[in-house]
């Protein structure tokens, strides 16, 4: 036997439990078999912390804990982050109604278990065990902290063959493996070998999972059901259950597996995050807004920190709101407050990112418009315009979200205008339909008039000969694709008069170009036909002139 | 919340209260000078008893219940020691020697199997045993076996007409080791149990096999 105390001498340990008397009785009896450098935890916050900020060769957790984070998010965060050498140890501490789910994670699993209670030579007993587990398995460690899977896989192997009694550690690994590996093949076949000798809940798991990637989805989900007929708690089953039901396309049945996930052991934020994006596809948006609420609440102070759940909670609440016409209702209230909530944290943690402050702006829009407030919605969407102006190169995206929320508030023109600078980059085939779904919206009449202004005013600078500000007007005027003939004349007019009082304007001799093509053929019998004529000439003099042809 | 859920709730707590009474008792023991131990101990030993009377109602709600309770890699030397360490403090004259060896290794639920032990050590206890052997065999499946020097069971009970040497035992205790073998199954493999005497009634034994 190794000799524990000589083992624990120069570790350093972590103990987290949320109850004091558990903390205390655990450290002291660490320090009783040999331990002597032992931080503690009282929450899962505090752990994840300390894990970041320090090695620990040793942690030992309770599975529950009363607030917040669970043992097994510490544990997940822990590796998500590459905190945990593949020599250090995480231990869970657990009850046996916590089991299921504390045996049954395949990928972020711990390295061993004590069941609760325990004395202290029972905890000496079972360290000992866990040593020489992990000894026996430190060479494949090694080789696995080294990225080198294939050698991890021939030692496990080779000490399969060696030592039999090593069976599940080693099937444990191997199945891990060979999954990161996408050989499902042989992952079936070590998964296969052990559950025909015993009954053990984690390898059905992961025979099933292999029987999804070898398009075999309906065997699948009937080998995770009869798992869960025999362990009801096993919560890595339902995740399965639901992403196998979902690539199948059954997103309404994926959901309820997802919701059973969640009341099993609601602490987890992928998973809430996971139900949050199936429930709102679903249309369900009573079950998203909560889902992604606790993911939000849940991820705050973790790894999982995510604008984009912050975001997609927001969107749930609007689209809650939009449905209701009782706004004023208490209860919608208390939920919008909740998304205000959310703007002022992401506008407090977020605010020199421009794309998320404009993704935060144009939502914060779309909620003042459903509780009815136009004036509110009109300064968020000014200020997501602001935004957007910031950004170096805004996607099309979100030029197009912008217009759309111009279309919400009413200012059609300025949709128009965001249309216009959007076509003008060339069109991205998948924008297509969302361009003409926001065009048919926009009131021509309004965009008419605004027009017909634009062009009053640039007649006005003509007149005084400031033709630089007219060639804006008119370009403006111009960008909408009905523009008339006459404003395209009048900008070509303008700008010949400023080619001719600088040379250099050459571009604007290059826009005429553009114009005449879209005026396109003016008849003699056409009032216009004397005008056109007139710039038609003088233009070409000016491109021959130019060198330009 | 369900009924089952609910008794749950409770009989957690109730587990998690005696876990921290008998850590204070320990730490009490420590700390009071040994000629006062005697007054300490006899409530050690009941919080004990009712530790274990806990464990061994958890575990028949359980069972009651269909729950599967999870087997794992195991290590009867350590089980046994864990059930040696419990009843050792309620029969402190009782001789128990652990002859399991340490490599020997099995695939069950460790806490059932220790309240299995618990069970069959307090028994020979009660029925006069002074001394207890513990050996295993693992080749094909596990075999637990422990032997006393009591008076050995009589033939009513090895013929399964009675289930109790005790004049006030109920024989809950034997049916509740094999319950806990039953419980484990591996393919068409279900754990039992064999009684039996030891010749020259030189005591009696009691076979645990776990497949």
């Amino acid at each position: 036997m190794l000799s524990l105390d000589q083992i624990l001498k120069n570790k350093r340990i972590l103990i987290l439990d949320d109850l004091v008397e558990a903390r205390s009785s655990m450290k002291k009896m660490m320090t009783l078999l040999g331990a002597s450098s032992i931080d503690t935890a009282s929450s899962g916050r505090e752990a994840s912390q300390m894990i970041n900020e320090r090695h620990y060769d040793i942690i030992l957790s309770d599975y529950n804990l009363d607030k917040g984070k669970d043992g097994q998010q510490v544990l997940e965060e822990a590796r998500y982050t590459n905190r945990l050498k593949s020599s250090s140890l995480f231990i869970m501490v657990t009850g046996e109604n916590a089991m299921d789910m504390v045996m049954g994670a395949l990928e972020y699993e711990p390295d061993n278990y004590i069941t609760k209670p325990y004395t202290l030579s029972m905890l000496r007993d079972r360290m000992q065990r866990i040593f020489l587990i992990k000894n026996e398995l430190s060479e494949i460690d090694a080789a696995m902290d080294a990225g080198n899977l294939n050698r991890a896989i021939e030692l496990a192997h080779a000490l399969l063959a060696e030592k039999p009694k090593l069976i599940m550690p080693l099937t444990r690994i191997l199945g891990k493996l060979y999954l990161r590996k996408k050989d499902y093949v042989s992952a079936q076949a070590v998964y296969t070998v052990l559950v025909e000798q015993r009954s053990v809940a984690w390898a059905r798991l992961g025979q099933a999972i292999c029987m999804h990637f070898l398009d075999d989805s309906r065997a699948a989900l009937a080998l995770i059901d009869q798992c869960l007929l025999q362990h009801p708690l096993y919560v890595q089953c339902y995740d399965w259950k639901a992403t196998i039901l979902l690539s199948t396309g059954k997103p309404l049945e994926a959901q309820k597996s997802l919701e059973k996930a969640v009341e099993i052991s609601p602490k987890a934020v992928l998973r809430q995050m996971e139900l949050g994006r199936v429930a709102f596809d679903n249309g369900d948006f009573k079950t998203a807004e909560q889902a992604f609420e606790q993911a939000v609440r849940l991820g705050r102070y973790s790894c999982y920190k995510n604008t984009s759940t912050y975001l997609k909670f927001a969107q749930t609440v609007r689209n809650i709101l939009a449905g209701r016409s009782d706004t004023n209702n208490k209860e919608l209230r208390l939920l919008a407050d909740k998304s205000f909530r959310v703007f002022d944290e992401l506008r407090e943690d977020y605010a020199d990112q421009h794309d998320i402050m404009f993704d935060t702006c144009i939502l914060e829009s779309k909620t003042h418009l459903a509780l009815n407030d136009e004036e509110k919605a009109k300064a968020s969407t000014s200020l997501a315009a602001s935004y957007l102006e910031k950004i170096k190169t805004p996607d099309s995206e979100r030029e197009l979200s912008l217009a759309e929320n111009y279309l919400e508030t009413g200012q059609h023109v300025k949709a128009q205008g965001i249309i216009n600078k959007v076509k003008q980059k060339g069109l991205d085939k998948k924008l297509t339909a969302r361009i003409e779904e926001i065009e048919n919206n926009i009131s021509r009449s309004q965009v008419r008039d605004h027009n017909a202004s634009l062009n009053a005013q640039g007649i006005d600078h003509y007149s005084k000969k400031d033709y630089l500000k007219a060639i804006i007007l008119f370009d403006e005027a111009a960008a909408d694709q009905n523009a008339s003939t006459s404003v395209l004349m009048n900008a070509i007019q303008a700008k010949i008069s400023q080619f001719e009082l600088n040379k250099s304007a050459i571009s604007g001799l290059k826009d005429c170009h553009v114009y005449f093509k879209r005026i396109g053929f003016i008849g003699e019998a056409d009032d216009r036909y004397e005008r056109y004529t007139r710039l038609k000439e003088s233009f070409h003099k000016h491109w021959k002139a130019a060198g330009l042809s | 919340m369900n009924f089952a859920e609910l008794v749950g709730t409770v009989v957690h707590d109730l587990k998690n209260q005696l876990q921290s009474l008998l850590d204070y008792e320990h730490e009490a023991l420590s700390q009071i000078p040994s000629q006062y131990h005697v007054h300490i101990f006899p409530i050690l030993q009941r919080t004990l008893r009712l530790k274990n009377d806990t464990m061994k109602m958890v575990s028949l709600f359980r069972m009651e219940q269909k729950q599967n309770l999870i087997s794992d890699d195991a290590w009867p030397l350590d089980t046994a020691n864990g059930a040696i360490e419990v009843t050792q403090i309620q029969f402190p004259n009782l001789n128990i020697e652990n002859h399991i060896a340490a490599d020997s290794q099995g695939f069950y639920n460790d806490n059932l199997v220790m309240l299995a032990l618990v069970t069959l050590i307090t028994n020979s206890a009660q029925a006069g045993s002074t001394k207890i052997v513990l050996t295993a065999q693992d080749q094909d499946g596990l075999m637990l076996k422990i032997e006393d020097n009591g008076h050995g069971f009589p033939e009513s009970i090895l013929k399964g007409e009675k289930a109790t040497t005790k004049a006030e035992g109920s024989g809950l205790g034997l049916h509740f080791v094999r319950l806990i073998a039953e419980h484990h199954q591996q393919g068409n493999k279900k754990g039992h149990i064999e009684l039996g005497n030891l010749t020259q009634n030189a005591g009696a034994f009691v076979c645990l096999y776990l497949p």
